[in-house]
């Protein structure tokens, strides 16, 4: 069983939560423009019935939009669902590229308020590990959130990670700070105990500069 | 009768272009932007009666472009739309509008159409 400390709850709650109210507004989003759609669509009608000719192309134009606020839409809950289930097992086999996928689509809204790009590599090897998946969604969705804050609006910022023939580690890169005390700017102080838990260290690239984070529990190997 | 001069802000521009089309069929002049600094650049060229405007924006938020634009049209009136549900973006938004001037999303076509006339006094 993982043991999380009582007292980092709250964090996790709070990272639950945040994650929640950013996709709630990305449905809402959604579901505004499929209204305004359809709603122009009744407009065009109601013009049509008094005699104004009807534009064809925009009628089709307003429908390939509401097939693409579906197809989104449906996007947005698949992932609203992965997240949801990330709580099922508290340790499973997790493919690394997926979870940083999932955790860069349901935060990009988050990002996007504070006019912040991610961009993740896509490498050819997708190493998996055991872990705990919500764990690992939740340290990911840290070391996003104070590069995110350490990162000059405008910018973006890149994931990657390297794992052939050795530990696999992940590099955050694209703060513009130079050299934060990082270890103690993580919100909510839960930065340590998530590294332990995981089996973890985080060190920082004044190259780049950014964070490297590195994979080393028996608790994890690759699969 | 003048039409009314709306400036619509929001940063989905699938949003912004169909509603600004709504309200043109409803009689407004509307123009629309999907970021703030590209609102400030169609204000600073032309005279608007009422901004219509995301609390949420990338960048520069709909609160702190209401306050730029105040400052430039002491005259010009707001109303706030958000899909966010937070008690804080409500303090804000209300807060910066007025609670009878912020909408949620999706919004009501007629209801914002009277709120527009509203604010701007075609109504009384």
């Amino acid at each position: 069983m993982v043991d999380f400390p009582q007292t980092a709850g709250w964090g996790i709650l709070r990272f639950f939560g945040r994650i929640s109210a950013s996709i709630s507004h990305e449905l809402k989003n959604s579901l505004s423009v499929v209204n305004e759609n359809a709603g122009l669509v009744e407009d065009l009608a109601l013009l049509t019935a008094k005699g104004r000719s009807l534009d064809i192309e925009r009628v089709k134009s307003l429908s390939g939009s509401i097939r693409r606020q579906v197809k989104r839409t449906d996007q947005i809950i698949k992932n609203m669902n992965k997240f949801a289930h990330s709580v099922d097992m508290e340790i499973k086999s997790v493919d690394i590229q997926e979870y940083l996928e999932l955790i860069a689509a349901v935060s990009a809204r988050l990002l996007a308020a504070r006019n912040i790009t991610l961009k993740l590599t896509s490498p050819q090897d997708r190493p998996s590990i055991m872990t705990s998946p919500i764990f690992l969604l939740y340290l990911f969705w840290h070391l996003i959130d104070c590069c995110s804050r350490w990162a000059e609006p405008g910018e973006t910022l890149h994931v990657d990670y390297r794992g052939e023939g050795g530990p696999i580690s992940i590099q955050f890169q694209g703060c513009t700070t130079t050299n934060p005390d990082f270890r103690n700017d993580v919100e909510g102080g839960d930065l340590s105990v998530l590294l332990t838990l995981l089996g973890c260290s985080l060190d920082w690239d004044s190259a780049q500069p950014g964070m490297n984070l590195s994979f080393q529990n028996n608790l994890l190997g690759k699969g | 009768m003048k039409p009314i001069n709306v400036l619509l802000v929001d940063d989905e521009k699938e949003l912004a272009v169909t509603l600004a089309e709504r309200l043109t069929i409803r009689g407004l002049s509307v123009d629309w932007a999907i970021t703030a600094e590209s609102a400030l650049k169609l204000f600073k060229d032309k005279k608007y009666d009422v901004a219509v405007l995301d609390v949420k924006l990338p960048g520069l938020s709909g609160v702190a472009l209401k306050e730029h634009m105040a400052e430039i049209d002491p005259e010009l009136k707001f109303i706030f739309m958000t899909g966010h549900g937070s008690q804080e973006d409500f303090e804000a938004g209300s807060a910066a509008a007025g609670e009878s001037n912020y909408l949620w999303k999706p919004v009501d076509i007629e209801a914002l159409v009277e709120k527009i006339n509203l604010v701007v006094g075609n109504i009384a």
